[in-house]
């Protein structure tokens, strides 16, 4: 398979996760419990919890696949020549974003 | 610039070596605008705002948990203000739409629903609309809780 059709089918797998994933994430910052405050220690005791420690690097790393790779789609699509040059930058801005956020997930579990 | 029965321009390519003519599925003249042309828009537009909040997010929430648990809970605590209920308000519109009509999208990618795909956008509005005004009762109790500008 060309790597077109995997970025494609990978597209549509992300996107399945992503409505589980953005479901929890949102609904538990929004919907329950309201007009809570978020606090590092509660933020910290949540992500301990494995389901939410899943759902949290879930989204950074598959929520981040699938934005930038959606930006590629937009990109190619009006401006196919830039398409290999957009691929290395969104690339190195999904890696660095991914790699940024996980240092704050690490800071949250380690935290006692 | 011939018009096909899809109501889309033809357009010669000029990026491929072939040199053949291929429809544009995303031509921006609103006169060529049928409801799968507006779902095509909506999803870009919500799919790319979604994106720069994601980006943004990640670099906001790591800048303030890398500064330490007190810098954390007294930055979460100034953004609950009235203002950024409203961003976040627009943020679930956003990914409400983004997520159901990529529901349709992948329906129609399996084939199913294809021939029907006028009355599954409006079934998509619909249900969208169901979700927002149920899911807004708790962002307007929040807009009332909170100030216009909390206090860091």
């Amino acid at each position: 398979m060309k790597g077109s059709l995997w970025a494609w089918i990978i597209q549509r797998i992300s996107a399945v996760l992503l409505l589980v994933f953005v479901g929890v994430h949102f609904g538990i910052m929004h919907f329950v419990d309201p007009t809570v405050e978020i606090t590092f220690a509660d933020t910290s005791l949540r992500l301990k919890n494995v389901l939410y420690a899943i759902v949290d690097s879930g989204l950074l790393a598959v929520g981040l696949f699938h934005g930038l790779n959606g930006l590629r789609a937009i990109i190619i699509d009006y401006w196919p020549r830039a398409s290999r040059t957009a691929t290395y930058i969104l690339t190195v801005v999904g890696l660095a974003a991914c790699g940024w956020g996980s240092t704050a997930l690490f800071l949250f579990l380690n935290a006692k | 610039m011939a018009l096909n029965k899809g109501g889309y321009t033809a357009k010669k390519a000029k990026c491929c070596q072939m040199n053949r003519e291929v429809r544009v599925y995303a031509d921006l003249k609103p006169r060529y605008f049928r409801t799968g042309m507006w779902s095509h828009l909506l999803h870009r537009v919500s799919g790319i705002a979604i994106t720069f909040f994601l980006l943004l997010h990640i670099w906001e929430v790591t800048s303030v948990t890398r500064g330490g648990s007190a810098g954390f809970d007294r930055t979460m605590a100034g953004l609950s203000s009235k203002l950024f209920v409203i961003g976040e308000w627009f943020l679930f519109l956003a990914i409400t739409f983004h997520g159901i009509n990529g529901v349709r999208l992948m329906l129609h990618d399996l084939g199913w629903g294809v021939r029907k795909q006028k009355a599954l956008f409006w079934t998509v509005f619909g249900l969208c609309a169901v979700l927002i005004a149920a899911g807004s009762y708790y962002f307007i109790m929040r807009f009332l809780a909170y100030p216009w500008a909390a206090a860091h």
